[in-house]
């Protein structure tokens, strides 16, 4: 539980910290919140050489009305995300499943551009931002990009993010009061969702994605393909699993994933639709 | 917290109700209570026990750590 030995950087700004990043090479990464990549570096799965320190680069934390969508700064907190008035608003589902983020203390810590860049599939949000259909702003030595939320996650712990690319902002688009629901399950309050599901349904469309069925989040494009074909909620979860590579692990087996999926989905769904 | 030794009134709710024992606990769970309450200066029973999530208690005293900071939140 102690991590190898590193050195520590803080940047002031993003633009300082991408040249940073840039200085250090490969074997640098941002600090945002810690909560992700602290674990991993104590059980040394993770041991970079040069922490660059992004937390105090406070002018990427904001949480602005923007239009048609909702721009958050890549290091608001999930505390902030979860309590938004403007968020509650325009993106519920978003601000409900912050709540779900570990236990106060990690939501006061870790943030929304961490949790994201981080690209956990047992990650809460990662998965909730996909549902919604999020782009994100990701800015590097020669300026920003997006990256649509159905392009950036890659592989396990990989997204689309260059070594010296820094996630700036998460656009999300308003629901416009379409229903949604969120679904963890798991065996202990804090956990990681052993299973999650992110939904919204509303003006005959819908998204859904999963949590921790398989190595990136998933999105259960099948599910809301048949429900736009008229399916109803019942025989659309049966589909929950079909785009998914369900792991197994201490916690379930490749089969109960699937099973919990197909449940949660219904669920989601039902509660979704009302 | 205490400025001139004086408790902060939730240190001094914690020691009136019983809220530590062992005291192992009790700086996170005051910290948390404090900003619990400057979050929710009114909360219920179940809001305090939400807000103190991730704070364990070995002797298992979440009972009276629950009654302190109704009593802090109270005024008492």
């Amino acid at each position: 539980m102690i991590p190898a030995a590193f050195d520590y950087v803080r940047a002031g700004s993003a633009a300082e910290a991408i040249s940073l990043i840039g200085q250090h090479g490969d074997e640098a990464k941002f600090l945002a919140g810690g909560h992700s990549l602290l674990p991993l570096m104590k059980l040394r799965l993770a041991s970079p050489s040069v922490l660059v320190d992004i937390g105090r680069v406070s002018d990427l934390n904001y949480i602005r009305d923007a239009g048609d969508h909702i721009a958050i700064g890549a290091l608001t907190r999930h505390m902030d995300v979860e309590t938004s008035a403007v968020l509650k608003e325009h993106v519920p589902l978003l601000a409900h499943a912050a709540g779900y983020v570990g236990d106060p203390q990690v939501r006061h810590r870790g943030t929304l551009g961490g949790t994201i860049a981080h690209a956990d599939p047992a990650s809460d949000l990662p998965a909730t931002t996909l549902a919604l259909g999020a782009t994100y702003v990701v800015q590097g030595p020669n300026g920003t990009r997006e990256i649509a939320a159905t392009d950036f996650y890659q592989g396990f712990l990989e997204s689309a993010l260059e070594p010296d690319e820094m996630l700036t902002e998460i656009r999300v688009p308003k629901m416009g009061g379409a229903g949604w629901s969120f679904q963890k399950f798991n065996r202990r309050a804090q956990d990681w969702a052993i299973v999650g599901v992110a939904a919204w349904r509303g003006n005959g469309s819908s998204g859904v994605a999963l949590v921790n069925m398989g190595s990136t989040p998933i999105l259960a494009g099948s599910v809301s393909a048949a429900l736009a074909g008229g399916a109803s909620v019942a025989d659309a979860a049966q589909l929950a699993a079909a785009d998914a590579e369900p792991q197994a692990d201490l916690n379930a087996s490749t089969e109960y994933r699937t099973h919990l999926a197909k449940v949660l989905v219904r669920r989601a769904l039902d509660e979704a639709s009302h | 917290m205490a400025v001139d030794g004086v408790m902060h009134p939730m240190q001094q709710a914690f020691m009136e109700n019983h809220g530590l024992q062992c005291g192992y606990c009790t700086p996170g769970m005051v910290m948390a209570a404090t900003s619990l309450l400057k979050e929710n200066p009114h909360p219920s029973e179940e809001e305090v026990r939400i807000g103190l999530e991730g704070n364990l208690c070995r002797c298992t005293g979440y009972h009276n750590i629950v009654k302190s900071v109704l009593a802090c939140a109270a005024g008492e």
